[in-house]
Parts: C-alpha cells; sequence; structure tokens
C-alpha cells in the first residue's frame, strides 16, 4: 500500500523537476547573450598632412552576459 | 591597418583600431568599416573615420603647364607653390630636361611660403615637346616637386 502511494508520487516528483531543469535551461539559453556596446562609432580626425599614418581605437563594450565575439571587420 | 579584440568577456571592454594611410587620400576623406558580432540583436555596426589630408606643398593650379601657341608668341604660363607648414621653406634648385625649349623665372610672393614659378618656350622650332621641372626644397617630408610641361608650338 504504501509502496503504491510512494511510486506515483515519485514519478511526479521526477516529471516536475524534469520540467523545471528543462524550462530553466531553455530560459537560461535565451537569457545569455552578447550584447555590443560603442560609445561612438565616428571618429574626426584633425587636419593631417600626406605620407603621415593616422589610426584610431574604439572602445567596445559587452553589456551582455555571454561572451562578445567579433567575428570579422570589413572596410567598404 | 585594422586590429581588434576578438572575445570580449561580458561587462569588459575591448579595442577596435582602425588606421588610415594619408598617402593614399587627399583632400576630405571618410572611411566605413563593418563590425561583425556574435550579437543577436546587432550582428553589425558601421563605424566611420573622417578627415582631411593636405598636401606639404601645394601647386595651384596644379603639377602641370602647357605651352601653346604660336612661335615666338606664346603666352608664359605660371603657377604658384604654396608651403602648407607653419615653418618656411627655402627652394634649393630647380631643373629641366628641357634646355632649348624652355627657360623659368621664380618669384618670392611671401619669403619661405609662396612662390610664382612663370615659365616660357623659347623653342625656335614649330612642333611638340614634353618634360619635366623639378623644383627641389629643403622640407625633409618634400624635398622634390614634379611639374609636367608640355609644348605645342605651332608655325607662324
Amino acid at each position: 500500500m504504501i509502496k503504491n502511494l510512494i511510486k506515483p508520487s515519485t514519478g511526479l516528483i521526477f516529471l516536475i523537476t524534469i520540467v523545471l531543469l528543462g524550462s530553466r535551461l531553455f530560459a537560461g539559453q535565451s537569457e545569455n547573450t552578447p550584447v555590443i556596446h560603442l560609445d561612438q562609432t565616428t571618429h574626426t580626425f584633425p587636419t593631417a598632412f600626406e605620407g603621415e599614418q593616422l589610426s584610431h581605437s574604439f572602445k567596445i563594450i559587452n553589456r551582455g552576459t555571454a561572451d562578445l565575439e567579433i567575428l570579422d571587420v570589413t572596410h567598404t | 591597418m585594422t586590429r581588434y579584440d576578438r572575445v570580449i568577456p561580458p561587462g569588459g571592454t575591448g579595442q577596435i583600431t582602425l588606421g588610415i594611410d594619408t598617402s593614399k587620400e587627399i583632400d576630405e576623406f571618410q572611411k566605413k568599416a563593418i563590425v561583425w558580432s556574435n550579437d543577436p540583436q546587432e550582428e553589425r555596426i558601421a563605424l566611420f573615420l573622417k578627415g582631411e589630408v593636405k598636401p606639404h606643398i601645394s601647386l595651384v593650379p596644379g603639377g602641370y603647364l602647357s605651352l601653346q601657341g604660336i612661335r615666338r608668341q606664346v603666352p608664359v604660363e605660371k603657377l604658384e607653390i604654396i608651403n602648407n607648414h607653419k615653418q618656411p621653406l627655402k627652394i634649393t634648385a630647380v631643373i629641366h630636361d628641357l634646355p632649348d625649349q624652355i627657360q623659368w623665372r621664380l618669384k618670392e610672393n611671401i619669403p619661405g611660403f609662396s612662390y610664382t614659378l612663370e615659365v616660357e618656350a623659347i623653342s625656335t622650332k614649330a612642333g611638340d615637346f614634353s618634360g619635366h621641372l623639378v623644383v627641389q626644397t629643403d622640407l625633409t617630408q618634400k624635398p622634390e616637386l614634379v611639374i609636367i610641361v608640355n609644348g605645342y608650338i605651332e608655325e607662324n
């Protein structure tokens, strides 16, 4: 009698646990994303003479919860 | 030249460094770069570099002279040489490869900063010619300016 009472409840708990774990895992996947942020996207250099090498560094911030990967930087 | 951090952890910062070779640019320029990332909301972001590149020495109206006309009546052609630096320069020599066709005079408008180069056709024969005038300066960044000279001399 006791065995019969335990068996269904154990099965139910197991099922609930699986559902909860699954939903948490799924929720975690959607929350853990990178978020790219740049304070500045345009830079204007002061007037330069021909032949000078000019360079500028843009700061990137990852405001997300997963690694931000810079896949490529292309020029147009 | 482009350098960038490949992976930036959550809350972290990184850099994208873009470079410009100004020997390939003149006047105003604008360069665009696209940053591709794994951010699902913003997979691409455009970055812009803007500026202006000046020559060390300007030739006005340009580095080309055309001497055209009837023999012994060819108008004198002029061009202005302008030093764009704050420090004065010296023109140390003017040489050319057209000894029988042209002669030149250099006038100093503003010493060290502005000169007028006058070129005159002295050819005694009708016909076309082409050559170079080289203006040499003491400016380290621009020791030579090459001016193309073309002549079209007609018979009377």
